[in-house]
C-alpha cells in the first residue's frame, strides 16, 4: 500500500494535526474516532485508493489498514525514540551491527542499589538490557531485576492517565492544584520517596524544602541499607558506605553477609570473587548464615546458625583475635579457631562482611575484625553514602504525624508504603486522614489506591534522569523512547512545584557538564561520567564499646525476613519474567514460602506445600512451607514482596504478605514465633523436583588440594567420547562450541532471564510450571551434596548441548531438526509437527514444547517489546536453545560485508553477556586459539553424558571447594 | 490336554450349505433389532460424541488439555495407540497365518476378528494425528514433491510407523473386503428388500461365483495370507521401534520387536475372546463356534501371554546383567516408583491371571474365560502406559525428573476410543455377515466328504 | 430354438461332485463354452472347464518389486541426492534405516497389485450378466451347482438334450 501521492501526503499531513499530541491508548482512540468520520474516510480513500476498493470495510478492517497505511507514511507512532536528543552507545557490543540494533547507555536503579546499562533498540523500541561494561557496578553483567525492566517498560497494565478521584484528569489539573499549594511556608506539606540515589533529584529534594522550610521529606526502602549504614556509624561514628575488594581478598568470611545475591555492587563483586577462583590460585570463603544464600552456597565452608548466632560467632571470633575487647579470647571451637587462624594467616588479605539484615553490632564488630586484620585500606574502602536519611524522617515519623493529623499534603514519590510497610506501621490506616493524597507511580498500586491523585510515572527507560551507584560513579539517565503514556518524572513533577522549567536535560547538563556539550555527549555515550566515584574516606575505628547484640533463648523459632530474589520488596510482582525465574536456591516460581529446615519439618512432620500459620504475638499469616537444605534448623524465612493486592493482572495475590508480620524495630527478624500447621497443603510451583545426583554426577566436584595432587583427578580413565560407526564430519571454518565453568557459577540465573528477553520466550504462568511447562531455554540445575543440615551446593546451568550427534535429530519424522554446517542443532518451527520424540529422546531434556498458545500474540506493548530478529512461536512446536543464531548470522552479515572472518569473542550469547562471573565462554571450538578451546582445554572440562556418545559442543568446568585443611568437618 | 475336545466336532452336526447360509445372513436380512443392541449402541454413542468433543477441544487450544509435559511428553495417547494397533494384529493373524497353516477350525472365527483388526486399526490411527503439536500438519510425513524440496526424514522410526500404519489399514481393509464379496453376494440374492438387493449388489460387484473366478480368488486369498502374515510382524515391529529407537533407559532395547508382536497376539486373541463370546450367545453361533474354538483361542492366547511374561523376565534380567546404571535405576523405579502400582497391575493381569487357562475347566468355563480376557486387555493397557511414563519420568538428569498427572481429556480420549471401535462393531454386526458363509460352506462340505 | 437373444442353456445339480462330473463330461463330449457356478470353492471345477493359468502370482511379484525398489529409490533421491542434509551426524544414505518404509510399501504394492489383478482377471465388477435373469439362480450363492452351455458353443443345438442326460435337477434356458 504505498502512501506517496501528493493526496495521501495532504492526508496524512491532516491526519498529523488531528492526531498531534495523542499518545498511547488516546493516539488509538483517536483512530477509532477517525474510523467513524465519514468525510475522513473520504479523504482517505483520495489519498489511498486501495482502500476503497474495500469498501464497504468494517472498522476492524478500516483500523487495521488504516493503521499499515499511517506506518507507511511515517507517522509519527507512540513509540519513536527523541532522537535528536539521544547519543548512541560509543562502542557497539561485538557481533551486533548497528543497523539491526542500536545501543544506549543508561543507568537502572532498585532500592539504592544503581547498574549501569547498555539498552538495546530496534527501530526506537527498547527490547533487550544488557549490562554496561563501562560502568563498574555492572561490567557488562546483569542482574535478573535489571533484564526484566524492558518488559517492565512494555507491561500493559502500567498506569496510562493521571487520575484524580479515579476519574481521567490532566496534569494541568493537577499542576492547578499545585500551585494553590506552593503558596505559604509548606506547613503540612510531606513527601514521601524511596532511597535517593540520583543528585538532581537529592537537589531538587533540598531545594523543596529550602523553598517550603516547614515541608518534611520522608524516605523509606522496604529493604534498603539502613543497618549498614548504621553499623558503620556505631562503629565509626559517621555513616559510611563500606566498599568491599574481593580481588585482593584471599580469606573471606561472610556474617550472614549475601554480597553475591542482594548487596549493592553484587555484579562487581560477583565478578572479583569469581576471579580469584581460577585454580591454581583460589581464595577462601567462610559464611555463617540463618538461612541459605547465593553467597552461603558458593562458600567453601558453610555453617548455619540462627540469627543471633551469627552474631554471637562474630562475638567470639573477634574474641579469639583479641578485638575490641569484646567477648573472651579462649574459645574451645576448633572450627571457629581455625577460621581465626586462617584470618590472621592473611592480614591485609582477608575481609570481614556483615550483611544487611544483621543488627548494628554485628557489622560494627565485623568493621573493628577487618581494622583489627588490616584490611582497612586494602580489602575493604570506605566512602560517604550517596544517602543517608536522618532516623526522624522515617516512615515511622510520617505515621505518627499522619495520625496525628499534622500531615496536609501527602506527596507519594514512587513508593508504595500502604503495601510494604511493616505492620506495626499504620500507614494505610492513617492515610486518609490526609486531606490531600499525591501518589505518583508506574502502577495504580495499594497506595494509588487510597490517594485522591494517582499520577501515571514516566518508566527509567522513558525519562531523563542521573544516577549514582554503590561506590558513588554517577551516570546519566538518558530516555530510549517518548513516555507511551501521560507519565513524567518524579524530577518532573518537582520541577513544577519548584517552579523550575520542566527541560529535566538542561538541568542535568548544567549539573554534570555545564557548557561542555563534548563532555555531556561522551558521558552519555558512555554511560559513565568520567571520575565521578567517590574517594574513600577511611576512618580510624572509634567505637571502642561495641552495643551487646541480644541473645534469644534456644529452642524457639524465629521469624527471618528476606527480599525476594526476584520480586525484591514487590516493586517487580508485576513483571511475569520475574515471577516465572525460579528463585536461585529454592527453585520455587509464582509465590513465596515460609522456608524451614529439614529438621524442623521432621520435628512437626511437615513436607513441602503444608500449610502453616505464623503467629508473631497477635500479628499472623497462613503460609505454605518448602523445606531448605542449609536453613539453620530453628529459623524459618519469609519473603518479601507477594501477596501484593493491586499488582496488576500478573502480580494480583501471588504467594502471601510477609509485611504482615513485620515491624520497623527489627525488620529482618522476629524472635518468638509460633508455628502451626493447619493440615492444609497446596501445590507449590518448583521447576525441579530432585535435588540428589543420584551418583550419575552431572556436576564432576573435588577440591583444591585434589586438583593440585593431580589436574586429571576428575578424568574417566577411558577416553570421554566412545567409538562411533559414522563417519566424521568433514571440518569447517566454523565451528561454535560453548564451555560453562561451574566454578564461576552463583546461580544467579541472570543467564536464563538474559535469554528469555533475547529470545521471546513466553511466560506460562503458575499452573502451567506446576504441570513442568515452563519454557526456559537455559535452566539453572541445582544440585545439594552431603547432609541435608549443610550440604554443599552446586549450579549447573543447563542450555541445549547441540551434539554432533543429536539423538533428538534422528527421531524426528519430518527433519524439523536438523544440524548445520557450523555444527548448530537446528531447531525448524515452522516444519515441527510436535511429535515431541525430539524431547523425550533428548537426554538433557533442554527442549521446551508449546503445549498450549503460550506466547501472546494479542498484547500489542508486549509485540513491541519483542526481538525481531527471533520469530516467535505458536502451540504445537518444539523449541531450544539455539546458541543465540541471530546473534550469530548478525556476526555473519558484518563479517561478509568486511570480507574478513569472525574474530574469537564477537559472538556473544544472550546468557554469556549477562552472566556476571564470566562463567559462559562461547565461540568457534574449530580455532585451537579461541578462549572456548582454551576453556576445553581444561583438564577439569568434562562433557555431561559423555557415555551416550551424543558429543556434545557444550561442556562444563568441574566445580573445585578450597576447603581449610584443618577443618575435616566436610573438607 | 483334553483327547474329548481335540476329537469334537469342529462343527456341530446335521449343518448343511442351506443351513449355515440362511442361519448366517438370517442375523442381518430376517433379525429384529434387539433392546440390548440398542441400549449398547446409545452407549457407544455416548462414549464416541465425548471423543468428538475431545477432539473440537483438542484442536481449539493444543495436546496441552492432556496431562502430558517435560519430560513426560508422551503418555496416554501412545498408550491407547499402541493398545489399539496391538488388538488389531489378532484378527490378521487369525485369518491368514491360521490359513496357511491349514487350520480348520479358523472359518468361523475369521470375519469378526478381520473386522475388529480393521476398526481398531482406525481408532488407532487417530491417536498418532491427534497427539500431534500440530495435527492438521500430519501430512507433511508423507513423501511429496514440495516446492521448498523438504523430504521426511527417513532415519525416525515415527516415520516408518507412518508408513506400517498406513500400509497396515488398507491391507486389512481390502482382505477384509476381499473375503467378504462372496457373502455379499449371498446377500443380494437373499435380499427381500429392493433397498438391500441395491446395496449389497453394489458391494458385491456382481460376483456370482463361476469356476474361474473361484480360482482367481482362491489364488489371491492365498496370496494376501502369505502377505499378510510378514506384515503383521513388520508393523508391530515398527511401534516398538518407536520406542526401541530412542536411548532411554527402558526402551533401548533389541528385544522390543518380538515382545510387541507377542503383546500384540496376546491383547488380540483377549479381545477376539471378549467380541467372540457374546457373539456366539446373542446370535446362537454355537453349532459354528464350538467350544473347541473357544478352547483352542484360550490356548492361543496363553501361548502369547507366556512369551510376553518371558519377555518381561528378561527385560529385568538384561538391565540386571548389563548392569547399565539407568536400566538398572529405571527397572528399580518400576517396582518401587512413584508407578509402581502400574507395574503390579501390569504383572497381575498379564502374568498371574493368565496361569488359569492351563487348566481345562478353566478354558470350559465361559464366564471365566471372559473375565480373563478383559483383565488381559486392562493389563496390556497398563503395559503400555508402564513402558512409555517409566522411562520418561526419570531419565537420566535427576534435574529433570518429573511426574505424569493425566487430566479429564485423557481419560476421555480412552473411553471415547473404546466407544468408537464399539459404535462400530455393532454397526457391523447389523449389516454384515458375521461369520464368513462361503468358508462354512466350504467346510461343511470339506466334513461331508468320505475321509480317505 | 433361435441362438440370436439366448445367452445359453443352465443346468442345477444336486452337489459339487455331480457338478464336476457333468463338466468333464461335457468336455469330453467337445462341448467348449462351458461355465460352472458354486456357492464356494469347488477343487478342480475350472480345471474340468478347460485349461486355466492365472497370471496372479506374478502380477504380486511385479507390485511388490515396484514398492519397494520405488520407495528405495525415492529415499536415496531425497535424502542424497535432491537435499542431503545432516540429521544426528548419519551418513546421507542411511541404507538400514531406509528399509522399513520400503518393507511396508513392498507388502502394500503386492497387495494393490493382487486386489486389481484379481478383480480385472475376474471382469469384475460386472453388476448385470445373463445368469441373473434365471429365477433359480440365486440358489448359487446357497447352496446351487449350476452349469451352462452357452450360445455360442459349436454343439449347441443339442446341448440341451446333453444337460438333460445329465440327470440335472432342472434345466433352463438363459435368455441374454
Amino acid at each position: 500500500m504505498s502512501a506517496n501521492t501528493p493526496e495521501a501526503n495532504i492526508a496524512m499531513q491532516a491526519l498529523r494535526q488531528r492526531m498531534a499530541g495523542a499518545q498511547g491508548p488516546r493516539f488509538w482512540r483517536a483512530l477509532e474516532e477517525l474510523a467513524d468520520d465519514a468525510h475522513w474516510r473520504e479523504t482517505l480513500h483520495v489519498a489511498l485508493p486501495q482502500l476503497v476498493a474495500l469498501a464497504p470495510m468494517d472498522r476492524r478492517r478500516f483500523l487495521k489498514l488504516l493503521g499499515a497505511s499511517l506506518a507507511l507514511a511515517g507517522l509519527a507512532a507512540c513509540s519513536s525514540p527523541p532522537q535528536e536528543q539521544m547519543v548512541p552507545w560509543l562502542r557497539q557490543p561485538e557481533g551486533m551491527a548497528a543497523d539491526s540494533a542500536r545501543f544506549y547507555a543508561s543507568a537502572l536503579a532498585c532500592a539504592g542499589d544503581v547498574c549501569g546499562v547498555l539498552v538495546e533498540t530496534h527501530m526506537g523500541r527498547p527490547t533487550k538490557i544488557e549490562g554496561n561494561p563501562a560502568h563498574p557496578a555492572s561490567l557488562g553483567g546483569s542482574a535478573p531485576a535489571l533484564q526484566a525492566a524492558v518488559l517492565e517498560l512494555w507491561d500493559p497494565d502500567r498506569s496510562q492517565t493521571p487520575l484524580h478521584h479515579g476519574m481521567p484528569a490532566t496534569w494541568d489539573d493537577l499542576f492547578a492544584e499545585l500551585a494553590r499549594l506552593s503558596r505559604g511556608d509548606g506547613r503540612g506539606l510531606r513527601v514521601l520517596s524511596g532511597a535517593i540515589v540520583s543528585p538532581t533529584l537529592a537537589a531538587q529534594r533540598d531545594a523543596l524544602l529550602q523553598k517550603f522550610p516547614a515541608a518534611r521529606w520522608h524516605q523509606y526502602e522496604a529493604a534498603g541499607q539502613g543497618q549498614t549504614l548504621a553499623g558503620t556509624a556505631s562503629a565509626f561514628g559517621t555513616p559510611l558506605q563500606p566498599i568491599y575488594h574481593f580481588d585482593q581478598a584471599q580469606r573471606i568470611l561472610a556474617l550472614d553477609a549475601d554480597f553475591l545475591g542482594s548487596m549493592p555492587g553484587r555484579l562487581a563483586y560477583a565478578r572479583a570473587f569469581a576471579r580469584q577462583r581460577k585454580p591454581p590460585q583460589m581464595n577462601r570463603l567462610y559464611a555463617v548464615e540463618p538461612t541459605p544464600s547465593l553467597t552461603g552456597a558458593m562458600a567453601d565452608h558453610c555453617w548455619p546458625m540462627s540469627h543471633d548466632g551469627v552474631g554471637a560467632y562474630a562475638r567470639q571470633l573477634a574474641g579469639v583475635l583479641g578485638v575490641g575487647g569484646v567477648g573472651d579470647a579462649n574459645v574451645d571451637d576448633p572450627s571457629l579457631r581455625a577460621v581465626a587462624d586462617d584470618l590472621r594467616a592473611h592480614k591485609g588479605r582477608s575481609l570481614v562482611l556483615a550483611g544487611e539484615t544483621q543488627p548494628r553490632p554485628v557489622h560494627a564488630l565485623a568493621h573493628l575484625l577487618n581494622q583489627a586484620l588490616g584490611n582497612i585500606g586494602h580489602t575493604v574502602d570506605y566512602i560517604a553514602p550517596m544517602q543517608a536519611a536522618a532516623p526522624d524522617d522515617s516512615l515511622a515519623s510520617l505515621c505518627k504525624a499522619m495520625d496525628a493529623g499534622d500531615v496536609q499534603t501527602l506527596l507519594v514519590l514512587d513508593a508504595n508504603p500502604a503495601y510494604d510497610a511493616p505492620a506495626d506501621l499504620p500507614f494505610a490506616r492513617a492515610l486518609p486522614k490526609v486531606p490531600q493524597r499525591i501518589h505518583l507511580g508506574l502502577y495504580r498500586d495499594e497506595t494509588a489506591r487510597l490517594c485522591d491523585w494517582h499520577l501515571p510515572m514516566a518508566h527509567a527507560l522513558e525519562s531523563w534522569s542521573d544516577l549514582r551507584a554503590w561506590d558513588g560513579t554517577a551516570s546519566i539517565v538518558q530516555p530510549l523512547i517518548e513516555p507511551l503514556y501521560a507519565g513524567r518524572s518524579a524530577h518532573q513533577l518537582l520541577a513544577a512545584m519548584l517552579g523550575q522549567p520542566m527541560d529535566i536535560r538542561a538541568l542535568l547538563q548544567s549539573r554534570w557538564h555545564a557548557g561542555d556539550d563534548e563532555g555531556w555527549s561522551r558521558s552519555l555515550r558512555e554511560g559513565v561520567i568520567a571520575d565521578s566515584a567517590t574517594a574513600p574516606t577511611n576512618p580510624s575505628a572509634v567505637a571502642a564499646s561495641v552495643p551487646a547484640s541480644t541473645t534469644s533463648p534456644s529452642g524457639e523459632l524465629e521469624l527471618l525476613f528476606r527480599p525476594d530474589p526476584t520480586l525484591w520488596d514487590g516493586r517487580y510482582a508485576n513483571n511475569g519474567w520475574l515471577q516465572e525465574l525460579p528463585k536461585p536456591l529454592s527453585q520455587l516460581t509464582w509465590g513465596n514460602a515460609a522456608l524451614i529446615s529439614p529438621a524442623l519439618a521432621a520435628e512437626r512432620k511437615l513436607v513441602n506445600g503444608d500449610v502453616v500459620e505464623l503467629r508473631v504475638g497477635e500479628r499472623h499469616l497462613r503460609a505454605p512451607v518448602w523445606i531448605m537444605p542449609g536453613q539453620a534448623a530453628r529459623s524459618i524465612t519469609v519473603h518479601l514482596g507477594h501477596g501484593r493486592r493491586h499488582a496488576g493482572h500478573v502480580g494480583d495475590g501471588v504467594g502471601f504478605d510477609a509485611n504482615a508480620l513485620r515491624s520497623h524495630r527489627a525488620p529482618w527478624r522476629e524472635g518468638d514465633l509460633q508455628l502451626h500447621a493447619t493440615g492444609e497443603r497446596i501445590e507449590l510451583a518448583a521447576t525441579q523436583h530432585h535435588h540428589a545426583m543420584e551418583g550419575r554426577a552431572p556436576v564432576r566436584a573435588g577440591t583444591l588440594a585434589e586438583y593440585l595432587h593431580n589436574a586429571r583427578f576428575l578424568q574417566p580413565d577411558e577416553p570421554a567420547t566412545p567409538p562411533s560407526l559414522y563417519p566424521p564430519k568433514p571440518p569447517g571454518e566454523y565451528a561454535w562450541g560453548m564451555a560453562i565453568d561451574l566454578n564461576a557459577c552463583i546461580g544467579c540465573k541472570g543467564c536464563t532471564i538474559a535469554c528469555q528477553a533475547e529470545n521471546n520466550i513466553p511466560v506460562v504462568g503458575e499452573d502451567q510450571v506446576r504441570r513442568g511447562r515452563e519454557m526456559h531455554w537455559i535452566r539453572v540445575d541445582r544440585y545439594y551434596e552431603g547432609s541435608a543440615q549443610a550440604p554443599h551446593t552446586h549450579h549447573q546451568p543447563v542450555p541445549c548441548m547441540h551434539c554432533e550427534h543429536a539423538p533428538c535429530e534422528v527421531v524426528c519424522p519430518v527433519g524439523a531438526t536438523v544440524h548445520d554446517a557450523e555444527g548448530l542443532n537446528l531447531q525448524v518451527y515452522n516444519r515441527c509437527v510436535g511429535t515431541r520424540f525430539c524431547s523425550n529422546n533428548c537426554p538433557y531434556k533442554v527442549r521446551r514444547f508449546n503445549f498450549l498458545q503460550y506466547a501472546d500474540v494479542k498484547t500489542e506493548s508486549l509485540k513491541a517489546q519483542r526481538n525481531p530478529d527471533v520469530s516467535v512461536r505458536n502451540r504445537g512446536v518444539m523449541e531450544k536453545c539455539t546458541y543465540c543464531i541471530q546473534r550469530i548470522q548478525t556476526a555473519h552479515i558484518a563479517a561478509d560485508r568486511d570480507g574478513r572472518a569472525i574474530a574469537d569473542g564477537e559472538i556473544v550469547t544472550a546468557c554469556q553477556a549477562a552472566c556476571p562471573t564470566q562463567a559462559i565462554t562461547f565461540g568457534n571450538i574449530a580455532d585451537p586459539h579461541s578462549a572456548v578451546s582454551k576453556a576445553k582445554a581444561s583438564p577439569l572440562d568434562y562433557t555431561l553424558l559423555a557415555e551416550l556418545n551424543t558429543r556434545p559442543r557444550t561442556s562444563y568446568g568441574a566445580h573445585l571447594r578450597n576447603p581449610n585443611p584443618a577443618l575435616e568437618d566436610d573438607a | 490336554m483334553s483327547d474329548a475336545l481335540d476329537r469334537a466336532p469342529l462343527l456341530a452336526p446335521g449343518q448343511s450349505l442351506a443351513g449355515v447360509t440362511d442361519h448366517v445372513s438370517d442375523i442381518v436380512l430376517k433379525r429384529p433389532t434387539g433392546r440390548l443392541w440398542l441400549a449398547a449402541f446409545a452407549l457407544s454413542l455416548a462414549l464416541t460424541g465425548l471423543l468428538a468433543t475431545g477432539i473440537v477441544w483438542l484442536l481449539m487450544r493444543g495436546v496441552g488439555i492432556w496431562g502430558l509435559d517435560m519430560p513426560v511428553a508422551w503418555a496416554f495417547a501412545i498408550a491407547n495407540y499402541v493398545w489399539w494397533i496391538a488388538i488389531g494384529m489378532a484378527g490378521t493373524f487369525i485369518s491368514a497365518a491360521l490359513y496357511l497353516t491349514r487350520q480348520d477350525w479358523r472359518s468361523p472365527l475369521t470375519r469378526y476378528a478381520e473386522t475388529m483388526t480393521v476398526f481398531a486399526v482406525s481408532v488407532s490411527g487417530l491417536f498418532p494425528i491427534l497427539h500431534l503439536g500440530r495435527p492438521w500438519f500430519f501430512y507433511w510425513l508423507a513423501p511429496y514433491p514440495d516446492r521448498m524440496n523438504v523430504w521426511p526424514q527417513w532415519r525416525s522410526s515415527l516415520l516408518w510407523d507412518f508408513f506400517a500404519i498406513v500400509a497396515y489399514l488398507i491391507v486389512s481393509l481390502l482382505y477384509w473386503y476381499v473375503s467378504m464379496i462372496p457373502d455379499l453376494a449371498t446377500l443380494r440374492d437373499r435380499a427381500a428388500t429392493r433397498g438391500r438387493q441395491v446395496f449389497y449388489g453394489l458391494l458385491a460387484l456382481g460376483w456370482r461365483g463361476e469356476a474361474r473366478h473361484w480360482k482367481r480368488f482362491e489364488t489371491l486369498s492365498l496370496l494376501l495370507a502369505a502377505l499378510a502374515v510378514p506384515l503383521v510382524f513388520s508393523v508391530h515391529s515398527m511401534v516398538a521401534l518407536d520406542f526401541s529407537e530412542g536411548l532411554l533407559p527402558g526402551w533401548h532395547s533389541s528385544i522390543f520387536p518380538p515382545f510387541f508382536v507377542a503383546g500384540a497376539l496376546f491383547s488380540g486373541f483377549a479381545m477376539a475372546m471378549v467380541l467372540g463370546l457374546p457373539l456366539r450367545h446373542w446370535f446362537q453361533l454355537g453349532d459354528f463356534i464350538t467350544p473347541r474354538h473357544i478352547d483352542n483361542l484360550a490356548k492361543m492366547m496363553l501361548a502369547a501371554g507366556l512369551f510376553v511374561d518371558y519377555s518381561y523376565l528378561m527385560e529385568t534380567f538384561t538391565a540386571f546383567y548389563g548392569m547399565d546404571r539407568y536400566d538398572v535405576a529405571m527397572t528399580m523405579q518400576r517396582f518401587s516408583g512413584a508407578y509402581a502400582w502400574v507395574f503390579w497391575t501390569t504383572i497381575g493381569c498379564n502374568v498371574v491371571a493368565i496361569q488359569a487357562l492351563w487348566w481345562q475347566r478353566v478354558r470350559a468355563n465361559r464366564a471365566a474365560l471372559f473375565g480373563i480376557s478383559v483383565l488381559v486387555l486392562i493389563g496390556m493397557w497398563f503395559e503400555r502406559f508402564m513402558l512409555i511414563v517409566s522411562s520418561l519420568y526419570h531419565d537420566f538428569l535427576p534435574s529433570s525428573w518429573g511426574m505424569f498427572y493425566p487430566t479429564f481429556w485423557d481419560i476421555a480420549f480412552l473411553a471415547g476410543s473404546i466407544g468408537l471401535f464399539f459404535l462400530l462393531f455393532l454397526l457391523f454386526v447389523r449389516v454384515l455377515p458375521i461369520v464368513s458363509m462361503s468358508d462354512m460352506r466350504k467346510l461343511v462340505h470339506r466334513l461331508q466328504e468320505p475321509r480317505p | 430354438m433361435n441362438g440370436v437373444n439366448v445367452y445359453g442353456c443352465m443346468a442345477r445339480f444336486d452337489s459339487a461332485e455331480s457338478l464336476r462330473g457333468a463338466a468333464l463330461q461335457l468336455r469330453h463330449a467337445g462341448y467348449v463354452r462351458l461355465e460352472a457356478y458354486s456357492p464356494f470353492a469347488v477343487e478342480g471345477l475350472a480345471e474340468a472347464l478347460g485349461p486355466t493359468r492365472s497370471r496372479l502370482p506374478l502380477l504380486v511379484l511385479l507390485g511388490g518389486l515396484f514398492g519397494g525398489i520405488g520407495t528405495l529409490a525415492l529415499q536415496y533421491y531425497s535424502a542424497v541426492i535432491d537435499y542431503p542434509i545432516d540429521v544426528g551426524g548419519r551418513p546421507a544414505a542411511s541404507w538400514p534405516a531406509f528399509i522399513p518404509a520400503a518393507l511396508e510399501m513392498t507388502i502394500l504394492c503386492a497387495v494393490l497389485a493382487g486386489v486389481v489383478g484379481m478383480l480385472l482377471g475376474n471382469g469384475l465388477p460386472q453388476l448385470y450378466h445373463p445368469v441373473f435373469n434365471v429365477a433359480r439362480f440365486a440358489q448359487a450363492s446357497r447352496d446351487g451347482f449350476f452349469l451352462v452351455i452357452r450360445a455360442d458353443d459349436p454343439h449347441y443345438n443339442d446341448a440341451r438334450q446333453a444337460l438333460l442326460d445329465l440327470a440335472p435337477l432342472s434345466v433352463d434356458e438363459v435368455p441374454a
